[in-house]
């Protein structure tokens, strides 16, 4: 058994990061969210409409980027909307999209020439373009390195600026989520409960050195490190 | 210069051999040993004659036209195999009828198929369909199998109903390793339909060969094994050359 009771929240336009240990079942809490399990007890509802099945009303964002790899980045950015009827792949949204997410010059190319900050840009915006309710995301920077995902996150935030959405982040890291919420779950390790819900104070504002984001760091990190199975340690 | 030489050198070793055949075949072996062995000059002066007659050409586009009509056939192979790698129980029933006719060789059916379609154009065609289909069944189940499973879900999560998700994303992750069966398979449909010749047919390389041991035409037989050997070179260079080109993006096939 992943998770044992969950009962979890979200409010529109909300960032919420899903913290925990791995095991904690923070990604099948995803992926039960997005449809793809279903749950043996309890109901999902995205919307006021119940969660049976994948949709296009929460897209996700993959660790792996999971582009399409015989599509170029337009192609990949536009399947969703061209997928629902005639749209071009030369649609001023898609173009918006590629844009917004600094693409432009590379439009045309495949997902195999480029990096992977460039290829997780694309499955950003292709997961924006079917303007879902609420937007996935499975440890989407965690393939980055350290630079990479610390701009990536700044990326984010600017992105989210400009297109506001509800967002459901699942991610192992404690500055991560730090970063980009305005609220953070805590699950305890597996099976996963929700072991405690933070609001983040200035969300988004809050310098990395101050002294607020190091006592929320440690409060979290506290919060977490009791999680840990010892017998992982040892 | 030096890129050509150093290309021109792997050839030294082949091209003494052959000067040494030529040397032999005229100078040490009687002419009977001649006969069942020419020169590689006798070869060469062979091919201008069938070339010149016409001969070669006709047999070669009987043999091409029958791997061709086979392989269209044998293409069904791609939507069974993508139907047994998407729904498990099509595969579950299936697999046990694929699992005892893959293993016979098509060249072991050539006596019943000669029952039962005769000698003749339909009869190599059989042949060679079972050469072709298996190899394109077996890789398309595997690869459709093989497909990453993100994929699928990023393509549900974008909104995609069932069959766009099997037209749109598995045929088309699918694609390199299908195409790699169509490699494969055309090769042993190739090397079945120069056996299904040599027995059922009256026309084609592998009857060419065939015939002219009946004439102990030695430089026939020779010119017809070379350009088996380099037809079937050629029909892999040509699908992989293709595939390279239309998926770059493909590390199956060296993109």
């Amino acid at each position: 058994m992943a998770l044992r009771e969950v009962t979890l929240e979200v409010q529109k336009n909300e960032f919420c990061s899903v913290l925990g240990h791995s095991g904690c079942g923070k990604t099948t809490l995803l992926n039960m969210i997005a449809g793809f399990e279903s749950c043996t007890e309890g109901k999902i509802f995205c919307a006021d409409a119940q969660v049976l099945r994948p949709g296009a009303d929460r897209s996700m964002v993959f660790q792996d980027y999971a582009l399409f790899p015989w599509l170029t980045v337009r192609d990949n950015i536009s399947f969703g909307p061209r997928l629902r009827g005639a749209v071009e792949a030369s649609d001023p949204w898609v173009a918006h999209l590629i844009d917004l997410v600094g693409l432009t010059r590379f439009a045309s190319h495949f997902p195999h020439q480029l990096s992977g900050g460039m290829r997780q840009r694309v499955s950003i915006a292709r997961a924006l373009a079917v303007n879902p309710t609420v937007l996935l995301m499975d440890e989407p920077f965690a393939a980055l390195d350290a630079q990479n995902r610390a701009m990536m996150q700044q990326e984010m935030i600017r992105i989210l600026n400009e297109e506001t959405k509800t967002v459901v982040l699942v991610t192992h890291s404690i500055e991560e989520a730090i970063n980009l919420s305005d609220v953070i779950i805590v699950m305890t390790r597996r099976p996963g409960r929700v072991k405690e819900t933070i609001r983040v104070p200035r969300p988004r504002k809050m310098s990395e050195h101050s002294q607020e984001y190091q006592a929320l760091k440690d409060q979290i990190r506290e919060l977490i490190s009791n999680e840990q199975d010892l017998s992982d340690v040892i | 210069m030096t890129k050509f030489f150093l290309f021109a050198r792997r050839f030294i070793l082949l091209f003494s051999l052959v000067l040494g055949w030529e040397f032999a075949s005229r100078a040490i072996l009687d002419k009977t040993q001649a006969t069942l062995l020419p020169p590689p000059s006798g070869v060469f002066r062979g091919a201008v004659e069938l070339a010149v007659s016409g001969e070669l050409w006709t047999h070669l586009f009987d043999s091409l036209r029958r791997e061709a009509v086979a392989f269209i056939y044998a293409s069904v192979a791609i939507p069974l195999g993508v139907f047994m790698g998407v729904f498990r129980w099509v595969n579950e029933q299936l697999d046990a009828i694929v699992e005892i006719f893959r293993p016979i060789p098509p060249i072991a059916w050539i006596p019943l198929s000669i029952l039962w379609f005769g000698v003749g154009n339909a009869q190599n065609q059989f042949i060679i369909f079972l050469g072709i289909f298996f190899p394109i069944l077996l890789n398309t189940v595997d690869a459709v199998r093989g497909v990453e499973p993100n994929l699928v879900r990023a393509a549900r999560c974008l909104g995609a109903s069932s069959f766009a998700v099997i037209v749109k994303v598995i045929l088309r992750a699918a694609m390199p390793q299908i195409v790699t069966g169509i490699r494969i398979g055309l090769g042993v449909g190739w090397m079945a339909l120069v056996a299904a010749e040599l027995v059922g047919a009256s026309s084609g390389l592998g009857f060419l060969i065939n015939d002219a041991r009946t004439v102990l035409r030695t430089d026939y037989i020779l010119v017809g094994m070379l350009t088996i050997g380099f037809i079937g070179l050629t029909l892999d260079r040509i699908v992989r050359v293709v595939a390279q080109r239309t998926m770059p993006w493909s590390r199956a096939l060296g993109g």
